[in-house]
């Protein structure tokens, strides 16, 4: 299984987005006990998939991670790899799927009875590790945790519009809104919004960070601090036939080429995320295979539209057919990025598209700085922190723009301070790295960065047409037509070019060959852990 | 000797007090805090400022350091900010660890600097001293990560003979915890090992020129026994100040070599503290690490008295 191979299964669930979701999961259930790759299988059934391999159940995997087990907690940690292991042991009411639209988790079905109104029916006969069943008070009880300003849980604005909680029934959760907001769906599926048992938790600072007790494909066994987090497999997990794995060892390698070599030598069996720097040399390993690709984090220069010559569309779009993104990629991240022609959504996200609306081209580029009144060029400067690629993103961004006579002096200094400067508007251009994962919907993004009052809008961007476009998105309910006010809003926001958007990053995972059935996300879940299997 | 011990142990005290202040000030000029690295740029500045009231970071830094240095001189490190875990417990669990490679690291360099040291001031300036001299500059001038790094894809990748990662209580299965810490150790160890046997040569050799060396052989005494009776245990001396200081140094280069060979002692405990800020969790690993280092140079001290009888602590 290479990386297009994955990629393309990953592409492939689209259309099945929109069967009934009972279907999907018994389809995908049948799918991974016969077959060897499920994501193949599932969208199509009519071209029966080869049988390779037939899944075994039983043994361990060995998982090389990039630091030791922190919080436990599901609703306070905000720290990736946390999240990567508490994933597989609470559910959510829906649950991210490859492109990362909500799929079903404890949740079967979900419908706005109004815009302000939506209605969960949840999922029969569940148990918590402790034998209880999860109920319609579970999910109150927790989203209302999550909500509580004594609870510093770091996805809480995510859900912030909810307004209230009722629980019509054992089964029946009704979240009241305070006003439309079709991404908070999308948002539950956040693997911090764990419905959580109350007699797990224990009063702050303690809450539920000693140890997971939720309703998920694995039980949390015990942590040996710095050594291993050891989950084992939930027998009673509802999705039948799963997990396949006995137990997944978490160990934490937190210098890069020890997790590596820990790889090479046998010592794990799977790493996440690979150093770029390695990958080409696993993928000369033939006892390794190496899975992944575009995530949902992108890299872009914020400009400061309050301030000249930024406050120009004319010049930020100049800059957006200036720069040689090819040469970015190969510069300032060793090859392993994405470029990005327009906004930052791309596929394999469900919001995402290809569609192209800057190509290198410095005679545009030089035309539109003569237009708005610079036909001699400009002179401006790029604040820079010390974050790794920084550096070399600067040393591209000043050598690319000089060739349309814009001159950038580079003002280096610690992270924190250049990230201050940014926030306070001191600044002309700034590099920032969007860390889309954290945020399943496009609102996510957009909102906080581009709108009027966006709470990071630190572009000083305000273009009311913009926030109109993106109020669109969470009024309408339906996928297709979320999807539409987003490209719509998206093709306002590459003419307006707040910010010059150049890469999506790339992320990898590396697994012994005898791993099987491992599926790449977008936003670097882990979700596919429950179906792997290794092969004796 | 006790009037001493008891000057030694009070100047302990107002070292680890001079550390605390230092530590405690020095990771909060640190830009960003523990709410910054956990919450930072998706959560709006008046949520994390609610935040740190929640946790008393907002309180006067006076004000933070007396709380916190009243609770340590009652033994209570308090709790992690990020894991909410017992600092304590965390510690007492991890510092064996470290002291468990630490030690084994420092045995290892003992005994071959030492043999290699006497070996080439047996023959000063021919091949066997040359070959060991360069191999002692190579040893101090050679980084332990780089060292750390090339024996794992020499005795785990390639040879596949011995262990990359992890670690074994002794008590659990002492083969395989002695096979777990061969690789950290000697990586660990390798500038003390050069440093111990560049000493025991110069000191050797310093010895050997001295009168009552030429007494012994003139009066018989077989060069074996010149040696070992009356040259090493005079060299020895500087050589055990040395391991003193040194042995306190391999806590600090454990830190790193624990991140490589995924060794779960303090220095690893530190390591992910600084990475997230964890400022309860940072200011007791480096008062233990720095406690540790005073005692284990103190007792070096002590330990000199004993061996030199010309030492004495009125």
């Amino acid at each position: 299984m290479n990386q297009n191979t994955s990629m393309r299964k990953i592409r492939s669930v689209g259309p099945l987005r929109r069967l009934a979701p009972a279907a999907l999961a018994l389809v995908m259930a049948v799918a991974y006990i016969s077959a060897a790759q499920p994501f193949a299988a599932a969208p199509a059934p009519k071209q029966a998939p080869k049988p390779r391999a037939v899944a075994k159940p039983g043994g361990i995997l060995r998982i090389g991670g990039e630091r030791d087990a922190a919080d436990l907690d599901p609703h306070t940690t905000r720290i990736g790899w946390d999240v990567n292991i508490m994933q597989n042991v609470y559910s959510g009411l829906v649950r991210a799927g490859t492109d990362i639209l909500p799929q079903p988790d404890l949740a079967t079905r979900w419908e706005f009875k109004t815009p302000t109104r939506l209605e969960f029916t949840l999922r029969q006969g569940v148990k918590f590790h402790n034998g209880r069943e999860v109920t319609s008070e579970d999910v109150k009880y927790s989203l209302e945790r999550i909500l509580d300003p004594k609870v510093p849980a770091g996805y809480a604005s995510t859900i912030a519009s909810i307004d209230s909680i009722e629980t019509p029934s054992k089964y029946t959760v009704v979240l009241n809104l305070k006003r439309p907001d079709a991404a908070i769906v999308t948002n539950l599926s956040l693997p911090s919004m764990a419905i959580v048992a109350k007699e797990a938790v224990k009063p702050m600072p303690v809450g539920l960070k000693e140890g997971m007790m939720g309703s998920g494909p694995f039980m949390f066994k015990e942590h040996i601090k710095g050594q291993r987090l050891v989950l084992v497999k939930n027998p009673n997990y509802y999705e039948k036939g799963k997990p396949l794995l006995d137990e997944l060892h978490f160990i934490p390698l937190i210098d890069e080429t020890a997790r590596t070599n820990a790889l090479r030598a046998g010592q794990v069996d799977f790493i996440e995320p690979v150093p770029p720097k390695d990958v080409s040399a696993l993928r000369r390993d033939r006892r390794i295979v190496v899975t992944g690709g575009p995530n949902l984090s992108f890299v872009g220069i914020s400009l400061n539209t309050s301030k000249k010559p930024f406050d120009d569309a004319r010049v930020r779009r100049a800059l957006a057919y200036a720069i040689d993104r090819k040469e970015m990629v190969e510069k300032a991240f060793d090859g392993f990025a994405q470029p990005l022609l327009g906004p930052p959504l791309i596929p394999p996200y469900w919001a995402g598209n290809r569609e192209t609306y800057y190509k290198l081209d410095r005679e545009i580029a030089k035309r539109l700085l003569a237009e708005a009144g610079y036909p001699d060029g400009l002179k401006t400067t790029l604040r820079i922190g010390t974050t790794s690629y920084h550096a070399p993103f600067a040393a591209v961004v000043q050598s690319e723009l000089k060739k349309v006579g814009v001159e950038v002096e580079i003002q280096a200094s610690d992270s924190t301070s250049a990230n201050r400067a940014w926030i306070e508007g001191n600044f002309e251009m700034y590099p920032i790295r969007w860390w889309g994962a954290d945020f399943v919907d496009p609102d996510g993004a957009f909102m906080p960065l581009f709108t009027c009052k966006g709470s990071y809008n630190n572009s000083r961007f305000c273009d009311p047409e913009l926030d109109k476009l993106l109020t669109k998105g969470l009024e309408v309910t339906s996928t297709e037509e979320r999807k539409e006010a987003y490209r719509i809003a998206m093709k306002r926001l590459a003419e307006q070019q707040p910010w010059v958007f150049l890469v999506a990053f790339d992320r990898f995972q590396a697994m012994r060959s005898r791993v099987k059935a491992y599926a790449a996300f977008p936003n670097a879940s882990q979700y596919s852990l429950r179906e792997v299997w290794l092969e004796k | 000797m006790t009037r001493y011990i008891i000057q030694k142990l009070f100047s302990l005290v107002l070292v680890l007090l001079g550390i605390s202040i230092v530590v405690f000030t020095m990771i909060r000029l640190v830009p960003g805090d523990v709410v910054d690295f956990l919450y930072g740029l998706y959560m709006g500045s008046e949520r994390m400022n609610e935040i740190r009231a929640l946790w008393g970071l907002d309180r006067p830094l006076v004000v933070q350091y007396l709380d916190w240095m009243g609770r340590v001189l009652q033994l209570d490190f308090g709790r992690s900010l990020v894991s909410g875990r017992a600092i304590s417990e965390e510690i007492l669990t991890r510092l064996p660890v470290t002291l468990h490679l630490s030690f084994m690291a420092a045995v290892w360099s003992v005994v071959f600097g030492i043999t290699l040291g006497v070996i080439a001031s047996r023959f000063p300036n021919g091949k066997i001293d040359g070959m060991v001299t360069t191999i002692g500059m190579l040893g101090l001038a050679t980084p332990h990560f780089w060292l750390a790094t090339l024996l794992v894809l020499v005795f785990a990748v390639y040879l596949g003979i011995l262990p990359s990662i992890g670690y074994i209580p002794l008590l659990e299965d002492p083969i395989e915890s002695t096979r777990s810490l061969v690789l950290p150790a000697v990586a660990l160890g390798t500038t003390m090992a050069a440093a111990v046997m560049r000493m025991t040569r110069s000191a050797m050799l310093e010895v050997l020129s001295h009168d009552y060396i030429r007494t012994a052989r003139a009066k018989g005494v077989a060069e074996r026994g010149v040696f070992s009776r009356h040259a090493l245990k005079n060299a020895l001396i500087p050589v055990l100040t040395l391991i003193g200081t040194e042995t306190g140094k391999l806590l600090g280069g454990s830190l790193i070599i624990e991140q490589i060979f995924a060794v779960p002692g303090i220095g690893q405990h530190a390591v992910e503290a600084v990475l997230s800020r964890d400022y309860p969790v940072l200011q007791a690993t480096m008062l233990v690490i720095a406690s540790s280092y005073v005692i284990i140079n103190t007792l070096a001290d002590i330990g000199y008295g004993v061996v030199d009888p010309r030492v004495r602590y009125d």
